[in-house]
């Protein structure tokens, strides 16, 4: 989820997602965890390769990986939401 | 159109080379397998320089890439639907299936001796400890004990062979097959019979024992020493079974191995060579659980045969525990090996031809 946060900005490369995940999440990924994420993204059609003559490649979001991130990202706020709405009950 | 890439990075230069990213990190680049490095490797490279240039530490660099090497070999995410790219995956899954419990058994060997022949070094407290040593076998009783393992090994070798591989048998047989597929069952078979018969040989040879003691700081130090009964050369007979038949199993691997990765193989010997593979591991492993039962059955002799001696617990629970894990890793290892081996021979066939079958 971080992985397709990060490329909903736009297309990036290797390290452009390494420091935009630090920068709003505070985690820091390390190159095989990384590649290991976008392997995996792009062998389910979430992300593709941008062409490039670059040997940095950059990534982009797919339609269907805007699609998977948008459903992740809204259950993620429902439970959060329920989180911070029983907290307050509590409190 | 050209993307839009946030944040240039200020890495240390195109070149990823190993002095750019560091020869730890480069190493660990290595362990990634080839169809992986052939589409991520380049740029992977890239990212670890820059990275080392912001003052990322290789260490933790080299253990996440590590991960990930393990992570891209055995999930084999993103894999190219490319026949010989399977086959090459079913290759180094035979390798791990087999050789960690090869490579593991001169270890159980090892351990088994040092435990179970000679109790040199150990502290006890001091004593009189008696020592019973078991009368010899003669000549023709142990050629007899050799023969009935022998026979017993070879039903069995022959039951499992003809078991699991009946249809290839039966094809041979009935003259559709060739002749030379039944070779291929010849070096694991032989290397079960001769590992079996070196490790039953050696655990039921009748031994004869010396002792001696010395005193160091009032304790004493008693040393006793199993020796493989009657002719002197039964030593060398039993060491060198053990690894000729280690040997013959290592090379059996290798050739499978080898032989499994070939683009030019027929879909039948793919299927056979997959089907050896998982006998051999299994082989490998029944072997490396015998050591171990060989190794724990030398410790409750050792106990048995010697007064007040609560220090063979204590040192042999310790080297069981060794036993255990290595043989528990390598069979892990070995199931896991054998299953990939066949998804992916499987996956192999299916794109080779249309109408694939392991089964």
């Amino acid at each position: 989820m971080l992985v397709l946060s990060s490329l909903a900005g736009g297309p990036k490369h290797g390290y452009a997602v390494i420091q935009d995940i630090e920068a709003f999440a505070g985690v820091t990924l390390g190159p095989g965890t990384l590649y290991s994420c976008v392997a995996r993204l792009e062998a389910q059609g979430l992300v593709t390769a941008v062409a490039s003559d670059d040997r940095r490649r950059p990534y982009r979001l797919t339609a269907a990986g805007a699609t998977a991130l948008r459903r992740r990202l809204e259950e993620a706020q429902t439970v959060a939401r329920v989180g911070l709405t029983r907290l307050g009950g509590a409190g | 159109m050209t993307p839009a890439v946030d944040e240039p990075p200020p890495g240390s230069g195109p070149a990823a080379g190993s002095s750019s990213i560091g020869r730890l990190v480069h190493a660990t680049l290595a362990c990634y397998p080839k169809w992986w490095k052939e589409r991520y490797g380049d740029e992977l490279g890239v990212l670890c320089s820059d990275l080392r240039g912001a003052g990322h530490r290789p260490i933790k660099m080299a253990a996440g890439l590590l991960l990930g090497a393990v992570d891209a070999r055995v999930r084999g995410t993103g894999i190219p639907p490319v026949a010989t790219v399977h086959l090459e995956r079913a290759r180094w899954s035979l390798v791990a299936a087999t050789v960690p419990v090869l490579c593991s058994f001169p270890l159980l060997v090892w351990i088994v001796g040092s435990t179970g022949t000679t109790y040199a070094g150990l502290v006890r407290p001091a004593g009189t400890y008696d020592v019973t040593v078991v009368p010899t076998l003669g000549f023709a009783g142990r050629l007899t004990q050799d023969a009935v393992l022998a026979l017993a090994l070879l039903v069995v070798c022959a039951f499992m062979a003809l078991t699991v591989a009946w249809r290839q048998v039966r094809t041979v047989l009935a003259g559709r097959g060739r002749k030379g597929q039944l070779l291929w069952w010849c070096p694991p078979v032989l290397g079960l019979g001769a590992l079996g018969i070196a490790v039953l040989r050696a655990r039921m040879v009748p031994v004869v024992g010396s002792t001696s003691g010395s005193v160091v700081h009032g304790r004493t130090v008693v040393s006793v020493t199993y020796l493989p009964g009657g002719h002197p050369l039964l030593a060398v007979w039993l060491a060198l079974a053990v690894w000729a038949a280690f040997a013959l199993m290592l090379a059996s691997t290798v050739a499978l191995a080898v032989a499994v990765g070939r683009s030019d193989l027929s879909d039948e010997t793919l299927v056979t060579g997959v089907g050896i593979g998982r006998i051999l591991s299994a082989i490998t492993a029944l072997s490396a659980l015998a050591v171990v039962a060989w190794g724990l059955g030398l410790g409750l002799e050792g106990t048995a045969t010697h007064a007040s001696s609560a220090w063979v617990h204590s040192s042999l629970s310790a080297w069981s525990g060794v036993l255990g894990g290595v043989c528990v890793v390598a069979a892990l290892a070995s199931v896991a090996g054998v299953r990939q081996a066949r998804r992916s021979a499987a996956v192999a066939l299916r794109l080779r031809s249309p109408f694939p079958s392991l089964d």
